[in-house]
């Protein structure tokens, strides 16, 4: 059975930020997790890509967003270009706006943390 | 016969949806008062107003206005899904059969509803499963919203959410309609005030007791022009348990000028919202502006909390600025500077800049609460006296502490 697939929009080396956990915890609980940050380079021995129609996949699992909603809002056609069984709006990322445009594309919105949802919690990602 | 959609009024949305899509002839379904329908083309109307209708099955029927609820049009394609649909069995090949006939037609609520009914009849139907959404999930066949639900997600507002979530934006929306409701109720109370009402108007409004009103309270006492009626939005907001209540208590006793004012919000607030934080107090301590400073001290006295103490005794003596002729008489230090910023420094001087004197003052209201505080010391305006005294008392208690274990 192939591995789910993950892109961590948002997501950071630094280990303090909630876009670089949810990227170890996605990782520690066997997905294979795309990050996505404008720099590039590597996140937690990971490739990171600077945008989301750049994963190396036909179709992805799941997109979950560490993102100002603004900026989700501006990345929200690309993610259903690429398409994806479900949107994580983690809190922060969030907005109402955001939610109904994402099911205005035929995306499905969740809106709650996805590394609680993947068995996790934040806290128990050690900051260094 | 084949079962078709048991609401009709699904039927007339759905009819309408297609009026947009498809290229469509027209015919009308005539609503009876029994419950029946018949469809058909007018073709005439009586004298007493009858329909005249020649059915799709080609007879023609004459109904009563009286008979007829009401009519409504429809389109061929769906009176050609009606004949079909009433020509087939209840069987599951059936369904298939005309959830075919409905994909090519284009008729996708009905294709569903016909999906549904097939798996009703045969639920192993793997592609009736797959069309309606359902996915297998740990061997068993599951809606999205099923599967979401079993990991603790429910469909809220556009979003999945989970249950906890839910319930905040409920209590947030109910909180909202409570507070707008609240609004519409105080304004018109206040307007009763003003007539022959009033009496009504006082009891209602001394009678709240619901937070949600506060921030409507808030809001009508901070316009509010009549001392009487400010007096009665204050005192039945105090007894609110809502933070807005508390945090306007504090503010009217610093800013309001009416000193009896301060002194009762801040009965109210020993009164009804213990603990009080000191915290807004003991920065006002360091307000640019003496009288103010005053006016905190005034209330940490009222308030009696030692933990004043120590913000206290650094505003004995506070620094201000006034500009040249501002300057209240008397007090101790003054030393000039310059409003521009160059130079400083004292002496005559024509035109320019006004000059600023920097004032240190000794603050009466501060000495007194600190004397009240600290159960009848008095070292006047000697900070260093005070301040010996005070870590004195910290030793003491913190060696009474130690004995106590």
């Amino acid at each position: 059975m192939p591995k789910p697939t993950v892109a961590i929009i948002g997501a950071s080396a630094d280990r303090e930020k909630f876009g670089n956990k949810s990227v170890r915890a996605h990782a520690a609980q066997g997905y294979d997790v795309y990050p996505i940050n404008p720099k590039g380079g590597e996140i937690e021995g990971f490739t990171a890509y600077s945008s989301v129609s750049d994963v190396p996949v036909e179709r992805l699992d799941r997109v979950s967003l560490y993102v100002p909603p603004a900026v989700g809002l501006s990345l929200i056609e690309e993610i259903a270009e690429k398409g994806c069984e479900e949107l994580w709006l983690n809190p922060g990322s969030d907005s109402e706006e955001l939610a109904t445009k994402a099911r205005e594309l035929g995306l499905e919105p969740i809106t709650a943390c996805s590394i609680v949802d993947v068995g996790l919690s934040p806290n128990d990602l050690s900051n260094s | 016969m084949i079962r078709t959609i048991p609401h009709l009024s699904n039927l007339w949305a759905i009819a309408y949806v297609l009026l947009i899509s498809i290229d469509v002839a027209w015919a009308d379904v005539y609503e009876m008062k029994d419950g029946g329908q018949v469809a058909g083309n007018l073709i005439d109307r009586g004298k007493d107003g009858e329909y005249v209708v020649e059915t799709t099955e080609g007879a023609v029927v004459t109904l009563t206005r009286k008979q007829v609820r009401r009519v409504v049009s429809q389109d061929a394609k769906y009176l050609e899904y009606v004949k079909l649909s009433r020509s087939l069995p209840d069987t599951a090949d059936a369904h298939r059969m005309i959830i075919d006939w409905c994909k090519e037609s284009k008729l996708n609520k009905l294709t569903d509803h016909h999906r549904r009914r097939l798996l009703e009849l045969d639920p192993s139907d793997e592609q009736a499963r797959a069309s309606l959404g359902f996915q297998q999930h740990q061997g068993r066949w599951l809606t999205q919203e099923e599967i979401m639900a079993q990991r603790g997600f429910v469909r809220y507002d556009g979003a999945y959410r989970t249950v906890q979530d839910i319930a905040l934006r409920e209590n947030e929306k109910r909180r909202k309609t409570e507070e707008v409701d609240w609004q519409r109720k105080i304004r018109l109370w206040r307007n009763w005030l003003d007539d022959r009402r009033s009496a009504e108007a006082v009891q209602l409004i001394s009678e709240i007791n619901d937070p949600y009103a506060a921030p409507a309270l808030v809001k009508f006492l901070e316009k509010e022009r009549n001392l009487q009626v400010r007096d009665l939005l204050l005192e039945t907001l105090a007894e609110l348990k809502h933070p807005q209540a508390a945090t306007t208590l504090v503010n009217f006793s610093l800013n309001n000028p009416d000193r009896e004012v301060r002194l009762q919000c801040l009965d109210y607030l020993i009164k009804y919202h213990q603990p009080i934080s000191l915290r807004t107090y003991v920065k006002v301590l360091k307000h640019r502006d003496n009288v103010m400073v005053n006016r905190a001290a005034e209330a940490l006295q009222e308030i009696g909390n030692p933990e004043a103490l120590s913000p206290l005794i650094d505003s004995l003596i506070t620094t201000h600025k006034y500009k040249n002729g501002d300057a209240p008489p008397g007090d101790i230090t003054t030393s000039f500077s310059s409003d521009s910023g160059g130079g400083g420094g004292g002496g005559l001087s024509f035109g320019g800049a006004p000059k600023i004197r920097k004032i240190d003052q000794k603050n009466l209201d501060v000495r007194q609460a600190l004397v009240e505080l600290s159960g009848g010391q008095d070292f006047e305006y000697n900070r260093k006296a005070w301040r010996r005294w005070y870590i004195n008392q910290q030793v003491r208690e913190f060696v009474d502490a130690r004995r106590d274990k």
